[in-house]
């Protein structure tokens, strides 16, 4: 019995080198920049080069196809305002999906079959001042265009909250030392779990298990 | 390693959960009362086993540790791994709920394979013979286990080679990894307690044969 109990050592060891164990999954991060979809797919320790990019849109159909370059980056030129469904699948048979919505990207495009895009495009028309504001705006003399000022709002709020999602995501895909724990938890329950049944069964029916190993 | 949802046909799927149900009813009925503890303590070694990263060059692998849990458990590696995978793909989203069936049987059975290859040698040999095979199954069960990976992307209208050629280099540091450990495990075992081995079970009542 000795011997049983240094494997929980040996784990409880390991445990320390994991305190900030990053999954070993694929993980997806893409964003809109205007038309064009910027995106990049890692493990925690490295790149997928060359992996299968599919675009889908919300309802299956397949909107397009690339692959990624050897940093694991890739680039697709959204053609409908739909949510854009991209997942990437290595050669050794990892695949994610990230989403990159409707709202992310120009209302110029056209909208989607089946995604929430007409409503969208028709909230971004009104929702800003829909009492008909003045259609320019002037500053300091010159006068910029409203659409003008809203697409480069959009851009740059866009380019400030980037960071922000991307830490976000990376902090969802993390493992947590209570996951890990939990884990070893669940496993030594279920395992108490078969003893006890196997108790059980040997109560009910003593000659059974003398039987069975004899059996053997 | 683990093969994620949806990229798998199903008809592989299917064959590798028949074989991997198989392989669980097995490992069950060789479970007796005596073995749990160590039984879950090793499924508790899988299960953290693939938080060890290694990263080389542009890929990133894990430990999987299947030659070790298949040279100690023999066909119990099943029922093991089975309750480590589960909860690898709840907890930490590696490979996925449907695609279960398949990585049970990738993992697990290259491990019961090498339990059966080497056992003789573990059980009868001098300790470093028993070490050298521990050696060869932990290097071996990892080798297998990319191998069957390849095979199911492969069936699934992967280009195998492609395949096979990405997952094995990047699992060469693994296995030699995983040899070397098993190897350690093995020899400790032995001169520590030998029992523990499939050896000394060999000649009790509660054999690991099937």
């Amino acid at each position: 019995m000795r011997a049983i109990i240094l494997l929980p050592a040996l784990i409880a060891l390991l445990l320390l080198d994991v305190g900030t164990a990053v999954a070993h999954r694929l993980n997806v991060f893409a964003y809109a920049e205007g038309a064009t979809i910027v995106g990049s797919a890692y493990f925690s320790g490295g790149a997928p080069a060359g992996a299968d990019v599919t675009v889908y849109d919300p309802g299956g159909t397949v909107l397009g196809r690339t692959t990624t370059d050897a940093e694991g980056a890739f680039t697709f030129d959204a053609t409908v305002r739909t949510d854009h469904h991209i997942t990437v699948e290595t050669a050794d048979g990892h695949a994610a999906t990230f989403v990159v919505t409707a709202a992310e990207l120009p209302a110029s495009l056209p909208p989607g079959a089946d995604g929430p895009a007409p409503e969208a495009a028709a909230d971004d028309g009104a929702s800003p001042q829909t009492a008909g504001p003045p259609a320019q705006v002037a500053v300091a003399g010159m006068t910029i265009d409203n659409a003008a000022l809203e697409a480069m709002i959009l851009r740059t709020v866009q380019q400030q909250v980037r960071p922000l999602r991307q830490q976000l995501a990376a902090y969802g895909e993390e493992i947590r030392l209570r996951d890990i724990i939990g884990g070893i938890g669940y496993i030594l329950g279920i395992f108490g779990l078969v003893a006890y049944a196997m108790v059980l069964r040997k109560r009910a029916d003593p000659g059974r298990t003398a039987r069975d190993a004899a059996g053997r | 390693m683990h093969i994620a949802d949806g990229v798998i046909a199903a008809p592989v799927i299917a064959a590798t959960s028949v074989a991997a149900v198989a392989g669980l009813g097995l490992g069950l009925r060789t479970l007796d009362s005596e073995r749990i503890p160590q039984t879950a303590v090793l499924s508790a070694t899988f299960f953290v086993a693939s938080l060890i990263h290694i990263t080389i060059g542009p890929s990133s692998v894990h430990l999987i540790a299947n030659g070790l849990i298949g040279v100690l458990l023999g066909w119990a590696a099943f029922p093991a791994m089975f309750v480590g995978l589960l909860l690898q793909s709840v907890l930490f989203g590696f490979g996925g709920v449907t695609v279960l069936g398949v990585n049970l049987f990738n993992i697990a059975a290259p491990a019961v394979l090498c339990h059966f290859a080497v056992r003789r040698f573990i059980a009868q040999g001098s300790p470093s013979t028993a070490a050298l095979a521990g050696g060869l199954a932990g290097a071996g069960a990892v080798g297998l286990t990319v191998l069957l990976v390849a095979l199911s992307l492969a069936l699934s209208g992967r280009e195998f080679l492609v395949a096979a050629q990405v997952t094995v280099l990047a699992h060469l540091p693994v296995m030699a990894i995983e040899g070397a450990v098993t190897a350690a495990a093995v020899l400790l075992i032995k001169r520590v307690r030998p029992d523990m081995l499939p050896a000394g079970r060999l000649v009790g009542p509660a054999s690991s044969a099937p």
